[in-house]
């Protein structure tokens, strides 16, 4: 034991005070070598007594746990210094050194080391460094020391002599990682494939179907009993109405027409009735094949759309889906090589199919159309009239209307029904406008007209001077609305018809409880006046100064909803009037006496502790103790994390729960509900 | 020391005291032997350790991998340094080895040409140590914990086998066979070890947290079941079941005289027991941490007074006193859980294997014969190691003035 320990084995509170000071200055530094000045401060320190050394140690231990690479560094750097001067502070360490490896070293895989990440890979290279040296210097003497050299140079692989960045852990974190993405793509590939295999049964029957259909629709040249390839058909008429023509027939027949003529040929010409051969035969080969809708194919037609629609829609879609993760995933070549087939022969069924013409079956449609206009018609006619109007609708309209209604169905050049009836007739027709204006015509003679605002006695002859005074002084307002309304209280009010949507109960008894539309009637007795004066521009701002150092930038007219009345500003958003500073400096005054009232920590406490709740915010101290330091939070402020935050937020889990609860919930309803121990469950 | 030998002579003390004193001054001062080391061999970590007890000096050595090595002890040549040889391996090509991990070495109490091993590949092995070949084998359903030789039943060769499942398996290793099965535990059985005092009494724990006595002549069932309470409180009335610990018991160990027994288990606490009456002693040692899932051995000094309890507890060894229950040290030199530990009664010396695959010498420090031989060749060229170590552990503060 050296000398100056048995000197002095009291502790001076205020020596260790200081030295606390000293290491806390120092591991909060955040910088990357430590400060000479202090760094002396705390070894004169320390060199008193081992008490000290050892309570530096517990001091610089409590730092190194902390979860901030910085200060780890500063701390290991002090632990260096020690460690290469103290005999008890190596004691001290290598007793807790299963401990302090962890802290400095990426050695344990579920203990990373803390961010900032540039911090903590010179951290670990740094102890690796030390750890070298240390056991260069001092591994003979101290056991430990060797055997976690050894130990982290067996077990936890790490290469002393050429240190990587990547250790072992590191490794491990990776590996753990890839195999969770393996796992989730073999997953994936799994389902993927077993979507496959059923989607290739899908297909194949689909393909199967179309296969059939175009057997059905388009007969196969070899099932055709031909005469002979060197004798052929002109023009091959199939059965129902299809056509077709080949064109290597077509190509043959013009072989023929370019070949010698043998004594054969003409013979056979002859059958066919050409006898020379200046005929020159031209055949057009039309692009696709054209197929006239009939009723006997109809069906295979729509079959054949059917399978098109989903191919198109589903098994396409699916199939370059079910492809794209088999790519990702790597499936074995088998399976891809199938999807690939697959999805060549549907695309080229799908072409095929598409390039099929058909003639659809025009004039059944029409015929179908009109039926349906006709059966449309009928349902009009069950509707039951409404009440003392259409009691009498002469039958000839009925007829007009039914002819209209097919008119415009079928042709496109459809017009208005020309008036062929005559005046008489049209009156007592409540659905034409004529019987309306001759309805109205009829009042209008009856009663006076009450539009005017200011109705004219005409059956007083003599002016009134009092009256032409009012009238002199009264103003001339355009006729609108209200005037129209003018101090009539019977006028009829605006109702509102409620309507009933029980199509289906047409017995339903007629309730009058039609309401008064309030707002219309409002409308009605309001007058609009638009504005005649000029409008001004608001060409001035704000320009009070801001916390950020600027002018508010807001156009108001008259007052600012941050600042108050708008009042002229000198170029740094002082005010220049004097009746305005003084103001201001007033209301600001009240402002602060405002503010001090609300935040006063005595009468926060006080509320605190009447009600038990937390008033006063919490300070944000920590950062402003330590503004050397790196944040870390602003790190971990990822977009990944932010993700986290809004997913994994607790409020967003309940609701989601709850959501699917109630899904489920009602999904067993649904299918149990008629089964009484289902139906009478809580939810 | 003078004072003992001299009162030896002159015959005022038996000659045991002085013996006795000399060991437990060893037995209390050990640390990690700065000279002695095992040759390195394992690639994973150690799980059981062994010493025969014919010679003393083969240290046997199972670890996770299936690998078995004995190390030789002793120390021929007169280098104070030295790293023991590996003199036979089990290794990975030798195909009687086991699969996986094995969790169990003991050698044959009365011979060191046979050892016996188990592991979690669920065979135990009988080896012939010379040959280092399997004699014999027994698969069993389960994984085997741990397995015991009785060390005074030289006329009989029964082999207590713990494993997973509750049963406690008796192998006559003479027949061949499974002579009995003790059933009585309802989980896995951790750990089995055979009195010291007599030779058909047997003590088992087993993750069931009780600690059962078995004599192996009554064929009813257990002799007794261990109370960590001594059936005074309450609290366990509504179970209706003495148990020893409130979790696993990991650990089992009779102390060399047989007349109490150590228990440890998961609850962190260490139990010593009477072991003729099956009376918890009720000696506090405080908290130890163990959360080992395996075996774990536990060790006790021999030969000193007040005897000692090596008791391995994550990556440090403590040291109790017995019977007062004070930590009287701990041995720091492992990184990882140490799982097994071992007292050589002779040499007063530690043996310890854990999970970073180091086997550890503690040595007792009071031996400065070494010291004193290095510093008598001081002058040689040898000095070096010395002169370097004393410079390094001296303090080097620097010589400025402020």
């Amino acid at each position: 034991m050296s000398s100056k320990n048995s000197n002095d084995m009291t502790v001076d509170v205020q020596v260790s005070q200081q030295l606390k000071e000293v290491v806390d200055e120092i591991t909060n530094s955040g910088q990357k070598e430590l400060n000479p000045a202090l760094s002396k401060k705390f070894k004169t320190i320390c060199k008193k007594s081992d008490v000290y050394v050892e309570e530096a140690f517990h001091l610089i231990m409590a730092q190194l746990e902390k979860d901030h690479a910085e200060i780890r560094l500063s701390s290991l750097l002090l632990v260096d210094m020690l460690f290469s001067r103290s005999n008890c502070f190596r004691e001290l360490l290598l007793a807790d050194f299963q401990d302090f490896m962890p802290l400095c070293l990426d050695i344990d895989h579920e203990l990373p080391l803390p961010p900032p990440k540039p911090a903590a890979q010179l951290l670990q290279t740094k102890a690796v460094e030390f750890l070298q040296k240390w056991q260069d210097n001092y591994g003979q003497a101290y056991k430990k020391l060797s055997l976690g050299y050894n130990y982290l140079r067996t077990c936890k692989k790490i290469n002393f002599a050429n240190y990587q960045a990547q250790s072992l852990a590191e490794q491990q974190r990776e590996a753990e990682k890839r195999r969770k993405i393996e796992a989730v793509k073999e997953k994936q590939l799994e389902a993927s494939l077993l979507k496959f295999q059923d989607l290739q049964e899908d297909a194949k029957s689909c393909l199967v179907q179309i296969k059939s259909c175009f057997s059905l629709l388009i007969p196969d040249p070899e099932t055709f009993e031909m005469p002979d390839l060197s004798s052929p058909e002109v023009s091959s008429k199939g059965k129902g109405g299809v056509r077709k023509r080949s064109f290597k027939r077509s190509i043959s027949v013009e072989e023929e027409d370019d070949s010698a003529p043998s004594d054969e040929d003409d013979d056979e010409l002859a059958v066919h009735g050409m006898l020379s051969q200046k005929y020159a035969l031209s055949i057009t080969v039309p692009d696709g094949v054209t197929i006239e809708e009939n009723d006997d194919n109809t069906d295979v037609l729509a079959t054949l759309k059917d399978s098109l629609r989903l191919i198109e829609s589903k098994q396409l879609p699916s199939l370059t889906k079910a492809l794209e993760v088999f790519t990702r995933c790597g499936a074995d070549q088998k399976s891809i090589k199938e999807a690939l087939d697959l999805k060549e022969s549907l695309q080229s069924v799908r072409h095929k199919v598409t390039s099929i013409q058909v003639k659809p079956m025009l004039q059944e449609r029409n015929t179908e159309t009109e039926d349906d206009d006709e059966s449309d018609y009928d349902d009009f006619e069950e509707v039951p009239s409404k009440e003392g109007y259409e009691a009498d609708i002469p039958e000839f309209l009925k007829e007009t209307k039914k002819k209209k209604a097919s008119q415009t169905n079928r042709s496109e050049n459809w017009c208005l029904p020309k008036m062929a009836l005559d005046e008489a007739s049209q009156e007592s027709d409540p659905t034409t406008w004529l019987p309306t204006i001759q309805k109205m015509k009829q009042t209008l003679k009856k009663e006076p007209p009450v539009r005017t605002a200011s109705p004219q006695p005409s059956t007083s002859a003599t002016p009134d001077p009092e009256r032409e005074k009012q009238l002199q002084k009264a103003p001339v307002l355009p006729y609108s609305t209200d005037l129209h309304f003018w101090g009539r209280e019977d006028a009829d009010m605006p109702m509102v018809t409620r309507v009933t949507f029980d199509t289906n109960n047409f017995w339903s008894p007629i309730e009058n409880d039609d309401k008064v539309d309030e707002k219309a009637l409002a409308e009605m007795k309001s007058r609009v006046i638009s504005y005649t004066g000029q409008f001004e521009e608001v060409k001035w701002k704000c320009r009070a100064p801001m916390a950020n150092g600027k002018l508010c930038e807001r156009m108001d007219r008259k007052k600012c909803p941050f600042h108050g009345m708008i009042v002229p500003r000198n170029v740094i958003g002082q005010p220049t009037r004097e009746e305005d500073i003084v103001r201001l400096a007033k209301e600001e005054h009240q402002a602060a006496k405002k503010k001090a009232e609300w935040d006063d920590p005595e009468l926060q406490r006080e509320i605190e502790a009447a009600k038990g709740v937390k008033v006063q915010r919490s300070k944000r101290s920590k950062r402003a103790k330590n503004p050397n330091l790196t944040d870390i939070s602003k790190i971990s402020d990822t977009n990944r994390n932010r993700l986290k935050s809004k997913v994994f937020n607790k409020g967003a889990l309940k609701r989601v729960a709850s959501a699917m609860d109630s899904l489920d919930h009602r999904r067993h309803k649904d299918k149990f509900a008629n089964q009484f121990n289902y139906a009478y469950s809580t939810s | 020391m003078l004072h003992l030998l001299h009162q030896r002579e002159v015959g005022t003390d038996r000659p045991l005291a002085l013996q006795t004193a000399q060991s437990s001054r060893r037995a209390y001062s050990l640390e990690i032997s700065k000279d002695f080391d095992v040759q390195k061999i394992h690639t994973s970590g150690i799980t059981s350790l062994d010493v025969d007890s014919t010679e003393n000096r083969y240290l046997l050595s199972g670890s996770a991998d299936g690998i078995v090595c004995v190390h030789d002890m002793e120390n021929h040549n007169d280098v104070p340094k030295a790293e023991y040889p590996c003199v036979s391996t089990i290794g990975r090509s030798n195909r009687y080895r086991h699969k996986h991990s094995v969790e169990t070495v003991k050698w044959y109490p009365f011979d060191n040409g046979m050892f016996l091993t188990s592991g979690t590949d669920k065979v135990l092995k009988v080896w012939d140590a010379n040959v280092l070949k399997t004699a014999d084998e027994f698969a069993f359903s389960g994984v085997v914990y741990s397995h015991d030789m009785s060390s005074l039943a030289s006329s009989r060769c029964l082999v207590a086998v713990s494993t997973q499942s509750s049963q406690i398996k008796l192998i006559d290793l003479k027949t061949g066979s499974a002579t009995h099965s003790l059933r009585g535990h309802t989980k896995a059985v951790y750990s089995v070890q055979w009195s010291s005092r007599d030779e058909h009494i047997l003590a088992s724990g087993s993750a069931d947290s009780r600690v059962l006595m078995w004599d192996v002549r009554m064929a009813k069932g257990s002799l007794f079941i261990l109370d960590q309470h001594n059936g005074e409180t309450a609290s366990n009335a509504s179970s209706g079941i003495n148990t020893a610990h409130d979790g696993k018991v990991n650990a089992i160990r009779f102390l060399p005289d047989g007349l109490h027994l150590m228990t440890f288990g998961t609850d962190d606490r260490l139990h010593l027991w009477d072991a003729s009456r099956g009376r918890h002693m009720n000696v506090n040692y405080g908290r130890i941490d163990n959360a080992s899932r395996r075996s774990v051995r536990l060790s006790s000094s021999d030969g000193c007074r007040p005897p000692l309890a090596y008791v391995p507890t994550d990556s440090n060894i403590y040291v109790f006193d017995i019977f007062s229950g004070l930590r009287t040290s701990i041995l720091r030199g492992h990184y990882t859980q140490v799982n097994a530990c071992y007292f050589h009664a002779d040499r007063q010396e530690l043996y310890s294997g854990a999970n970073d695959r180091n086997i550890l010498i503690w040595t007792p420090v009071t031996d400065k014969a070494f010291e004193r031989q290095l510093q008598e060749k001081s002058e040689d060229q040898s000095a070096k190691n010395f002169t370097s170590r004393t410079a390094a552990t001296a303090d080097a503060w620097s010589s400025d003035s402020d």
